[in-house]
């Protein structure tokens, strides 16, 4: 609440209050007592409370600073972010990687801190690929020409609507029998002129012969669509239907496919399977191979062909083995011909095994160059050169973010114009400034020598710091080992990934990170130097508040006092006003008598 | 306070009595006592009234009376000292609201 809103406020309160008890007040004098005593207590809170009132308001300001200050505390800390470079999650001098493949078309390389800067050329001569195991020929149930075509696809896989067909560019028009047979379909489709259409048993697939053109926008029975004669190719006047009517559909029970046991084991991992009558189903199958992680295969079932299709979902000329403790020969995947080996990746580094040929089961290489992850993609057509050398900016973007980070606190510190916040700002400046906490460094006596500068504002006032970039460059070039040990070395803490690069001592920023723990880290044992402050903030308003209802009171009471002692006062003087009224007539009385 | 009153003399007896009372009593702000006196004042007011229909003062009586008039004005006149006694007080809350003014956070 503004101040000058709680003064009005309070004045309007007690003014209420004040006309509500004292209307009496001033009826038996000319004196004003009422107004009197609205003065006097509108001025008795405002020398009372309304001091009280502007004290609470500067200690919750100086609670809402503190946690603005906290906000950029944090941010600091977060940029730091020492628990991720000490334990080498992020880089501190990541490397750069440059390469003549620069839209990355054939080969992703990454690097992690570990890698050497060094020069190379690649080349990707084959890609590692998958083995596949699928079945040999189709999971299916014989037909012949007499059987009838409900039974395709293992029963009612196959319907044929009655209606139009058009071959050839004539259209003859089919009406269903009772229970038509495979016979019956090759005898209408013979039907057509210049047609021979034959059931092929051993591949489940209708042959046609003298055909031009096959179906017609307005042809109303899907017989050509249902027997996968619509997408097949016509090559010298020879067709045959993609679909295999023998083919079993996914939905048929492993029970009917002759399949008996209670696990399938592929590549060692076992599955569970329910071979019984009402059991699984072909697709339950796939889907259970396909939710295994250990039996590390994808499975698909081709339903035009009939096959089931296992993929290794590892690279490479690694065998899928499939074995089962009933008999699972009806899907025809242990045949020889069904497996067909994945390949090795094979490339070349001109600075490994003298250039020569190199492979790997995976597109995926590692271990070969020290920190250096290749990803083939594709072959290549030449040599892709390679450089790997340090990203000095990064380093130097580092740092800068932390000094920006750093300065919007200590403005945040300035604008607040408190003595906590010079003590911070004081404590702050100390620790950037100061190598004398940072032992085995040599090259260098001051921050100022590594490019740490101080801006001035135009009140030559410090203004925060900002980094040189000519002087950080050289510093990073010619000492990086001594950077390091100034901005980050501690070897005494074990998870740092960089024990060579202080004595024990703690680096400049992590002294900063510290320091800023040790004001907002509710896990140290003095529970953050904020929290202490804005727990005597909070004490101090509650003791305000407190002071201010018993100044409220205080003043209550004195209203009421006041109201009673004028309207006491005011009738004293209206009965002295009357009573000497009447003596001064018995005055007038006795002297008119005497006379 | 209450003694029947037999002549005048005694009434103003009574009358300085209780004059005297009140200013004891206004030194204290005792005022609802003072009420209550210049409440028996009034009755002391009211015999002396029918007295003197009856009875013509003496000089000394006279005298008396407006001894009595005067003392009760220089009364009245306290009364009203208490009053401006708290317009002074208003006076030094002015000043304090002043000065609360000139205090810097």
């Amino acid at each position: 609440m503004e101040q000058n809103n709680i003064w009005q406020y309070l004045l309007e309160r007690k003014y209420r209050r004040v006309v509500a008890n004292v209307s009496f007040l001033g009826l038996n004098s000319s004196f004003d007592s009422n107004s009197l005593v609205r003065q006097l207590v509108q001025f008795e809170t405002q020398a009372r409370i309304l001091p009280l009132e502007r004290k609470k308001q500067q200690l919750e300001l100086e609670s809402n600073s503190l946690n603005n200050v906290i906000s950029d505390i944090n941010s600091l800390r977060t940029e730091i972010n020492y628990n991720s470079i000490k334990t080498g999650a992020d880089s501190l001098a990541p490397k750069q990687v440059s390469s003549s493949d620069s839209s990355k078309e054939f080969v992703n390389i990454t690097t992690d801190d570990s890698a050497s800067i060094q020069s190379f050329n690649f080349e990707v001569l084959k890609l590692a690929t998958n083995t596949v195991r699928k079945s040999s020929s189709a999971i299916k149930v014989d037909l012949t020409g007499a059987s009838p075509i409900s039974d395709a696809n293992f029963k009612s896989g196959l319907t044929l609507s009655d209606g139009t067909v058009t071959i050839n560019g004539q259209t003859l028009t089919y009406s269903e029998d009772a229970d038509p047979t495979v016979s019956d379909i090759e005898d209408f489709l013979t039907s057509f002129s210049g047609v021979t259409a034959t059931y092929n048993e051993s591949t489940g697939k209708f042959d046609l012969s003298g055909v031009t053109s096959l179906g017609s926008s307005g042809d109303s029975s899907n017989m050509l669509e249902a027997l996968g004669l619509n997408n097949a190719v016509i090559n010298a006047g020879n067709v045959t239907g993609l679909k295999n009517l023998e083919a079993v559909r996914a939905s048929t029970e492993l029970a009917d496919l002759g399949i008996t046991g209670t696990e399938i084991v592929i590549n060692g991992a076992s599955i569970a399977i329910n071979t019984s009558a009402g059991g699984d189903t072909l697709q339950d199958l796939i889907t259970r191979i396909n939710n295994s992680s250990s039996v590390k295969v994808k499975a698909a079932y081709d339903s035009l062909s009939g096959e089931l299709i296992l993929s290794n979902t590892d690279t490479g000329a690694l065998s899928i083995t499939v074995s089962s403790d009933g008999d699972v020969s009806a899907l025809n995947l242990n045949n020889p011909s069904s497996e067909t080996l994945g390949s090795n990746a094979e490339f070349t580094i001109s600075t490994l095994n003298g250039g020569e040929t190199l492979v790997s089961n995976s597109n995926t290489v590692t271990g070969l160059l020290e920190g250096v992850t290749f990803n083939l993609k594709k072959a290549t057509t030449g040599p892709v050169s390679v450089t790997i050398n340090e990203d000095s900016s990064a380093y130097k973007d580092t740092v800068k973010a932390i000094v920006a980070r750093t300065n919007t606190l200590l403005n945040r510190l300035t604008s607040n114009n408190n003595s906590f916040g010079r003590g911070l700002s004081s404590r702050i400046k100390s620790v950037l400034t100061n190598l004398a906490g940072v032992n085995g460094v040599d090259g260098f006596t001051s921050m100022i020598e590594i490019g740490l500068r101080s801006n001035l504002n135009a009140d030559g006032k410090f203004s925060g710091y900002a980094i040189n970039d000519e002087l950080f460059d050289a510093a990073f070039s010619s000492s990086p080992d001594e950077l390091n040990k100034i901005l980050w070395g501690n070897s005494d803490d074990p998870d740092s990934i960089y024990p060579g690069m202080s004595n024990g001592n703690k680096g400049i920023l992590v002294q900063l990170l510290d320091l800023m723990n040790s004001y907002v880290d509710p896990n140290i044992p003095t529970n953050g130097i904020i929290n202490q402050v804005q727990d005597s903030i909070s004490n101090q308003i509650k003791t305000v508040n407190s002071s201010i209802q018993r100044a409220e009171v205080s003043i209550e009471a004195l209203e009421i006092r006041m109201i009673r002692q004028f309207a006491q006062l005011d009738t004293i003087n209206a009965k002295f006003q009357q009573q000497q009224a009447a003596i001064s007539g018995l005055s007038a009385m006795s002297s008119g008598g005497g006379q | 306070m209450s003694a029947k009153i037999i002549n005048f003399n005694q009434a103003l007896d009574q009358m300085e009595i209780i004059d005297s009372t009140i200013a004891n009593l206004l030194e204290n702000e005792a005022y609802a006592e003072i009420i209550d006196a210049m409440n028996k004042r009034l009755g002391l007011i009211s015999q002396l009234t029918k007295i003197k229909a009856n009875q013509d003062l003496s000089e000394e009586m006279k005298n008396r009376l407006n001894k009595i008039f005067n003392s009760a004005s220089s009364l009245q006149a306290k009364v009203k000292l208490k009053m401006d006694k708290i317009s002074e007080r208003l006076k030094e809350r002015r000043k304090i609201k002043t000065q609360n003014k000139k205090i810097a956070y």
